[in-house]
């Protein structure tokens, strides 16, 4: 494949055709089965050609593009493969945008990194399932996130993501609710006094230390009609853990929004697109369904091949807005099928413990309150 | 003077009970370990290194450099993915005269019983000297207690559980965190007599320990790593005769399928040389028995887990100094195949590597290195 010419944002033909073809296929209100393939056989190609580490392990397993015909077919990389190779189709000095996930220094686990050449995809991709799946009913509501701000975690995809929402579908009053590491307490109370609905976005870590100033000063609210509550993220380590129950069930007594109003995201630094709870579109709880141009199936976790339906196994995805990366990739986390979408299951076990570390981390897991 | 030259001579005799594979305490290890998670060979080969140099004179001047005159007990919370920190905890305390409590890890209950009660038959002063417990790690009704009685307590874990320890122990804390090992096979070594241990090294405790080596590197170029690489791997499938993986942990097949996708992304291009560079072993208990895979040079990988190890390729020593500094990773061990200068050497510790050894020897370091004899003084 020869490189074509550039233009003036620095994609060149090739790569702004497929990128106009993913828009075009995101804006598409009757997504096909069959264009979802055809741009998925052309984004593996494209990736083939140009992703060096992605090519690498397609002839290991003798998979070119020649030899697929199917997007279930395209050779699928480790989510953790985004931390020890550059799995990206453009070079560096393309990067427009950069993610980084989080990772620990001292245990010799390094940061998945996300480079985009463009972040168009992945915008349009954010913007449009966020309102189909959280906002359907209103074209801008107020969004308090608490998250760090793209100033205070310039590579954090939350970050960026929740400033994306902001400028778009954000009404005044939107903003950033924690700085430098901690959360605006006294900024966030008055903001949630306001009368108008808004969508809380936040971290688990982050709706627990919340949730326990707002005990110790003895405040709850009552958020008005159509306000919402999006968690993501998980803990991290970064908190006391509560169990899920209890942290959705805080959403009501503390914030006053209805349970059928409170959703959960997932998504990673490594994916341009996120999966949602459906719960404020149909009232399901817990089935995380994704948008028509992402696809995830369950795979045996050794394999990496689809299991009967109705077992569980890691979560295989095909993110056509990872066009300047893979497109393809197994994450480490486990699921089951479920009415067009998925149950998370956990994490998988992934690597036992090693460096002296089973006993002593007991005594910590369970020392944690 | 009396008293040091009795305990020296029963130190050296109880080393030398560990070391004789005919021995009590050794069949008594041999029969409580026989369903544990390593392999018997595994396990006998461990046993027969954990006080390979600990002779009587060594015993003496050690006892003689470390009088203690504490009553008060060292606490040792031990690991439980290998067992040689349990005995060599035992002889360390017993060289600087204290008492110890033992706590034994939930998947390994027998060491720590089994040295108590060869450290009562060996008699005063050693007898008695050791409390044998087991309880679940994080228990609130013993642990508050238990740390406030013992004037100081060595544990080994991760350096968040250590962290915690120390937040919550009322006494000092020598701990033993987590960490990573590393290769380096000079440009003079013999490939083939390197591979051999560094088989070994990797084999042992199927890689769990921090002194097992995760990435080795090469000096030369990638021809040369490879060629290391194609001589591990046959190493690697002659060890799982003699040193067979042990019991595999739940779920470990994934994480060992996991790291292979992982790592395919990062290996040299199969068709650089005709050949692959990823060499995945047979399988055996479900799961492949070893994986080598040629990566580009660089940060060490510390994928390793269940013989899974990186060969990178490495101009030079220099090349090494200037990769261990600028790492994210803890240093444990370097182990060496080939001649470096003392300079080198220098500069290497330097850069945070605690131990420098052959390869191959990486597994069995010297009595009182991992603890010392000074965490019990």
């Amino acid at each position: 494949m020869t490189p074509t010419t550039s233009t003036n944002d620095g994609r060149d033909a090739q790569t702004r055709s497929l990128d106009e073809q993913i828009l075009r296929f995101i804006a598409s209100q009757l997504p096909s089965d069959a264009e979802f393939d055809r741009l998925a056989l052309a984004c593996f190609a494209y990736q083939y050609e140009r992703c060096e580490p992605y090519r690498r392990l397609c002839d290991r397993i003798g998979r070119s593009p020649r030899d697929v015909s199917t997007w279930l077919d395209v050779p699928a990389v480790q989510s953790t493969s985004f931390a020890i190779a550059r799995l990206a189709c453009f070079p560096r000095e393309r990067t427009a945008v950069e993610f980084h996930s989080s990772g620990t220094t001292t245990s010799g686990e390094r940061a998945s990194t996300l480079e985009l050449d463009s972040p168009a995809l992945y915008e349009a991709s954010l913007l449009a399932h966020f309102q189909h799946r959280i906002l359907p009913d209103f074209p801008k509501m107020r969004i308090l996130a608490l998250v760090p701000s793209r100033a205070d975690a310039p590579n954090s995809s939350l970050s960026y993501m929740a400033a994306h929402l902001i400028d778009s579908i954000g009404a005044a009053g939107s903003g950033f609710f924690m700085v430098d590491g901690q959360l605006a307490f006294e900024e966030l109370r008055d903001a949630l006094a306001r009368t108008e609905p808004a969508i809380i976005f936040g971290t688990a870590f982050a709706f627990v230390h919340f949730f326990d100033r707002c005990r110790a000063n003895a405040l709850t609210f009552r958020l008005p009609p159509g306000s919402r509550v999006v968690e993501t993220g998980g803990f991290k380590g970064r908190s006391r853990e509560v169990p899920r129950a209890e942290l959705y069930a805080a959403f009501t007594e503390t914030l006053g929004v209805p349970r059928d109003m409170c959703a959960s995201e997932y998504g990673m630094c490594e994916l341009g697109s996120q999966w949602y709870d459906t719960t404020i579109q149909d009232g399901r709880y817990d089935v995380k369904v994704g948008p028509h141009w992402a696809k995830a199936i369950v795979v045996d976790p050794v394999t990496a091949q689809p299991v009967e339906p109705g077992a569980d196994g890691l979560i295989r995805i095909f993110d056509l807005s990872n066009r300047g990366s893979v497109c393809a990739l197994v994450t480490g986390d486990l699921g089951v099928e479920r009415d067009r979408g998925f149950l998370l299951l956990g994490r998988s076990v992934g690597a036992p413990p090693k460096g002296c570390s089973i006993e002593a981390d007991e005594l910590l897991t369970r020392g944690r309150g | 003077m009396v008293d040091t030259s009795v305990r020296a001579e029963l130190i050296a005799r109880g080393a030398a009970q560990w070391r004789d594979p005919r021995s009590d305490v050794r069949e008594k290890a041999r029969l409580a370990l026989r369903d544990s998670e390593w392999s018997p060979a595994v396990v006998e080969s461990a046993l027969d290194d954990v006080l390979f140099d600990l002779d009587e004179e060594r015993a003496r001047k050690l006892a003689m450099e470390r009088p203690n005159e504490d009553e008060r007990p060292v606490l040792v919370i031990l690991p439980g993915n290998i067992i040689g920190p349990a005995i060599a905890s035992a002889y360390c305390a017993a060289a600087a005269g204290a008492h110890v409590i033992l706590k034994s890890p939930g998947n390994e209950r027998a060491i720590a019983p089994i040295l108590a009660e060869q450290f009562e038959a060996l008699g005063k002063p050693l007898g008695g000297t050791i409390d044998a417990r087991y309880w679940k790690g994080g228990d609130f009704e013993i642990e508050p207690t238990l740390f406030a009685s013992v004037r100081k307590i060595v544990a080994f874990g991760s350096d968040e559980a250590l962290g915690e320890i120390t937040r919550s122990a009322p006494v000092p804390l020598r701990g033993y965190g987590t960490s990573y090992s590393v290769g380096f096979v000079t440009a003079d070594a013999d490939l083939a007599n390197t591979a051999v241990g560094a088989a070994r090294d990797v084999a042992m405790f199927d890689q769990r320990g921090c002194m097992s080596p995760q990435t080795i590197y090469v000096e030369g170029d990638e021809g040369r790593s490879l060629l290391f690489a194609r001589a591990l791997e046959a190493e690697l499938r002659k060890v799982q005769e003699t040193l067979p993986r042990g019991r595999m942990a739940e779920d470990e097949a994934v994480a060992i399928a996991m790291a292979i996708r992982k790592l395919s992304v990062s290996a040299f291009p199969p068709k650089t040389h005709g050949l692959d560079t990823m060499m995945v072993g047979p399988e055996t208990r479900g799961a492949p028995g070893f994986v080598v895979v040629v990566e580009p040079d660089g940060e060490p990988t510390t994928e390793g887990f269940a013989r899974i190890v990186s060969i990178k390729p490495c101009d030079n020593v220099d090349a090494l100094v200037g990769v261990a500094m600028t790492a994210a990773t803890k240093f444990e061990s370097l182990g060496l195949s080939g001649e470096i200068t003392t300079a080198q050497r220098e500069r290497l510790m330097a850069t945070g590597f605690l131990r420098v050894c052959q390869l191959g020897e990486m597994q069995r370091p010297p009595f009182g290195y991992r603890p010392t004899v000074e965490d019990f003084g």
